[in-house]
């Protein structure tokens, strides 16, 4: 009987690998690369003597721990010590992503679709399918992590011996595998695809709060979130084991839960169930606009209260980040010539850090116009007589005011939070001014996401690719020292550094111009081609 | 400038190399029903997106009541209620609100038609789309299309996802369409139905228009089928031009299919050898599809 309900599981698995196959090499290799290529350049950034310890006591201060976790092995910060402070929660956090995407796309995504259906009707147990997936991600959280290990382990670098490279590598994957797990549940609780997406990313938003939290003031609340779990390795320090077999145990157990759940529930439905809604529309859905703020609300909703949450955090700590500083003289010296405070200097920072976490929900939203036309709603809006601007500005002009609205969601939380334990921060004004600098930035992206919905329809994704980028170079670029022109190649490393810098008006009106200009080339552009259908 | 309703003249339509539609022409007049019939992949919903206004057509126009479909799609489409083939919706809307929103983005309809179509159709509408089987989702877009007060309807295969009872609510209203002079072109894959409602077929083979007429004219262009009995010894008819398929059963009859032109010629000379048993049967829509799609 319990042999019945798994029967079938090695041929799913084997199509689950072979309909992933590129993408999922694309991931380890890019992950497992990103992860290697920064041993060298992290490298030759510590080498120095003296700006090292300055280097050590930024990273020391509470913002960057909220950032990126704990600093461990400051006495004796080899090359090793630094990548793991650096990257491990980075990569541990794309790990998870690529989990979620892969359970959610072969779990949820397929039943919803249909086609699990197909594949039920064979002779193939009733758990198969999931056990399949779960097994596909264990192996491929194993050859990730492997791989990332090894190529780690080609550097020889100080403090990173075959173990260390090893537990990094297990860091990555079982957290990935607990994320994995963790979507395998969602995906039998929740009755859509959307939800189970939304529901995963939530808990990984979550977890990083919680650990940011815990990595800060209270250390338990790290010790129950596995991206806190996963830095108490002490990779490349002291090596430990043991967080990887809690996060391994957990994963275990969750993914027993949604085998559990799975036997209890019925195809094509969730354990909530679906209500009935009401049998008319509302007054919101009698325009292409309308109907657009219906469909994205919820998202909006969300993500203005993760813009807030994130802000909040990081305003959270200006107090921890005074007290730092009163106790640190190295960097009260630095920082005593200079009319500005680390506050102010972090502040730069943390408002380029939320102002591309922002772009990501502005992107997906914009992308809405291709979406719904891959899925065939816009047929529907448009041989209604609703013509083809409508329908682009109608998601245009929604992500144009949410980007405003994060912006100032993001100063309001820095500020909220950062005055009820700091005197020695910047007005509100200053916070809105700051983050508002952004804006053209905004304009710039959204331009590229509209050329690239007018002209390459199939590739809108490339809009998040460029994005990364953008992270990758304001935030790596100093440490990596790119070269100049490349840091411009993204919008957003032309906004000046307020309040260090003064605001400069004139790449914030070229960057406005620009954006316009794109935009309405994207509005004709989508007027003038033929509709993609799927 | 002439009265057709619709007019699409020496239209092509090419995705990169691929010909999907191969100059085609067709007409629709007032009040006609037009049945679109051909197999899967053959351009019919190509040529319905190309008069949505969807896609544009790489060469020739198409035209509806005098106006391009491209250019003045949205004008046109106050006067086109439309049903797509794949009707695919928004899966956390009711639909209730889906067919509220469709009519709205039209504006003019019919509250009171609507309610009543819904019951007619026997509809759930307080359920969200993504619990909806393909048939409640063409429900929902047959209802929105008919409670709208339209002049033409474009109904790409309707009917795929209904079952037999709903099928009959769906030709009772259009019979009411026509009735009311609307003119309506009916793409279909269920033959019976298209026999049943249409005054006029449009045949579609591999992006080419092969045959259009009314049924009366296409059955001329194929054969009948006779079952026949006689006294007389009929084994010379095989030397006959233009009759196929023939074979004897075990009681006797004679069964054949003769070419409608040849049909006067070959009665002429049963007649002479004393018929006891005589069925003569017209073409089925059915064997005419088949007879145009067997021969390449």
């Amino acid at each position: 009987m319990y042999k019945d309900l798994f029967a079938g599981g090695s041929i799913l698995t084997k199509l689950i690998m072979r309909r992933d196959r590129i993408r999922l090499v694309i991931w380890i290799f890019g992950i497992a690369g990103f992860v290697a290529a920064l041993v060298p350049v992290i490298k030759e950034f510590f080498a120095e003597g003296d700006e090292v310890r300055v280097m050590l006591e930024m990273m020391q201060n509470p913002a960057m721990i909220a950032i990126i976790g704990p600093v461990y092995g400051a006495e004796h910060y080899t090359t090793g010590a630094a990548h793991a402070n650096m990257m491990l929660l980075f990569s541990v956090i794309i790990g998870a992503i690529m989990n979620i995407f892969l359970i959610a796309r072969h779990t949820r995504q397929d039943e919803e679709l249909g086609r699990l259906e197909i594949i039920r009707a064979l002779p193939v147990g009733r758990l198969c399918n999931l056990a399949s997936c779960l097994w596909t991600a264990l192996c491929i959280n194993g050859i990730l992590g492997v791989t990332t290990g090894y190529a780690l382990n080609c550097f020889r670098e100080a403090g990173m011996d075959l173990g260390g490279c090893m537990l990094f590598g297990a860091g990555i994957g079982s957290v990935g595998m607990f994320f994995g797990a963790l979507t395998a549940v969602f995906a039998q609780i929740s009755s859509n695809n959307r939800k189970v997406m939304g529901f995963s990313f939530l808990s990984l938003f979550l977890f990083y709060i919680l650990r940011a939290i815990g990595d800060v003031k209270i250390e338990e609340l790290s010790l129950i979130s596995p991206l806190g779990l996963v830095l108490r390795t002490k990779t490349f320090v002291e090596n430990n084991w043991w967080p990887i077999v809690i996060i391994l145990g957990m994963s275990i157990i969750l993914s027993l839960v949604a085998l559990l759940l799975a036997m209890r529930r019925d195809l094509g439905s969730g354990l909530i169930a679906e209500k009935e809604g009401k049998s008319h529309g509302g007054g919101l859905l009698s325009s292409p606009m309308g109907l657009s703020l219906k469909l994205m609300s919820t998202a909006i909703i969300i993500w203005m209260l993760v813009v807030f949450i994130f802000a909040a955090m990081y305003g959270s700590i200006f107090g921890d980040l005074d007290e730092f500083l009163a106790n640190n003289a190295l960097l009260m010296g630095i920082f005593a010539g200079t009319d500005f405070s680390l506050i102010d200097q972090f502040i730069t920072l943390l408002v380029a850090v939320m102002s591309m976490i922002a772009a990501i929900p502005v992107i997906s939203f914009m992308n809405r116009i291709s979406s719904e036309e891959r899925h065939g709603y816009a047929e529907q809006i448009l041989t209604k007589s609703v013509s083809r601007g409508a329908q682009f500005f109608a998601y245009l002009i929604p992500t144009l005011a949410v980007s405003v609205v994060f912006q100032l969601l993001t100063a309001l939380g820095f500020y909220v939070a950062g005055s009820a334990v700091s005197d020695e921060i910047p007005s509100l004004k200053q916070f809105v001014q700051a983050s508002l600098a952004y804006l053209p930035a905004f304009f710039v992206i959204i331009g590229v996401a509209g050329m690239l919905i007018a002209f390459l329809p199939g590739k809108t994704s490339l809009s998040y690719l460029y994005l990364g980028y953008s992270f990758f170079a304001v935030y790596f670029g100093e440490l990596i020292k790119l070269p100049e022109w490349m840091k411009k190649l993204t919008p957003f490393g032309h906004v000046s550094r307020y309040p260090v810098e003064e605001i400069k008006v004139l790449p914030l009106v070229i960057m406005t111009l620009l954006g316009v200009g794109l935009l309405a080339i994207s509005s004709i552009g989508y007027r003038k081609r033929d509709m993609e259908f799927s | 400038m002439n009265n057709s309703i619709v007019e699409v003249k020496d239209v092509t339509k090419r995705f990169g190399k691929f010909k999907a539609l191969d100059g085609i022409n067709m007409t629709l007049e007032q009040g006609e029903i037009c049945g679109f019939i051909g197999p899967n992949g053959a351009g019919k919903t190509t040529t319905i997106r190309i008069l949505m206004g969807m896609i544009n057509a790489s060469e020739g126009r198409a035209e509806i009541f005098g106006k391009d479909a491209w250019k003045d799609a949205v004008e046109l489409h106050k006067r086109i209620a439309f049903v797509p083939g794949d009707v695919n919706l928004w899966p956390n809307l009711t639909g209730g609100e889906v067919i509220d929103l469709f009519l709205r983005l039209r504006k003019g309809k019919n509250k009171k038609y609507q309610e009543e179509l819904i019951d007619r159709f026997d509809f759930n509408p307080r359920k969200k789309c993504r619990t909806y089987s393909k048939g409640n989702r063409q429900k929902v877009a047959l209802v929105a299309a008919l409670s709208a007060e339209a002049d033409l309807y474009i109904l790409d295969e309707p009917t795929s996802g209904l079952d037999p009872l709903m099928e009959s609510v769906f030709q009772e209203t259009m019979r009411e369409v026509k009735k009311a002079g609307k003119t309506v072109l009916l793409s279909s894959h269920i033959l019976s139905e298209v026999e049943e409602l249409c005054d006029k077929v449009t045949i579609i083979k591999q992006g080419k228009i092969i045959e259009s007429g009314s049924l009366e004219e296409l059955r001329h262009l194929t054969r009948t089928s006779i079952v026949v009995k006689t006294k007389e010894d009929l084994t010379e008819m095989k030397g006959i031009q233009g009759i196929y398929e023939l074979q004897e059963d075990e009681k006797g009859s004679l069964h054949f299919s003769v070419e409608s032109e040849m049909l006067g010629e070959v009665i002429q000379y049963l007649g002479s050898r004393q018929i006891t048993d005589l069925k003569c049967m017209p073409p089925t829509l059915e064997e005419l599809f088949m007879s145009h799609y067997k021969e390449v």
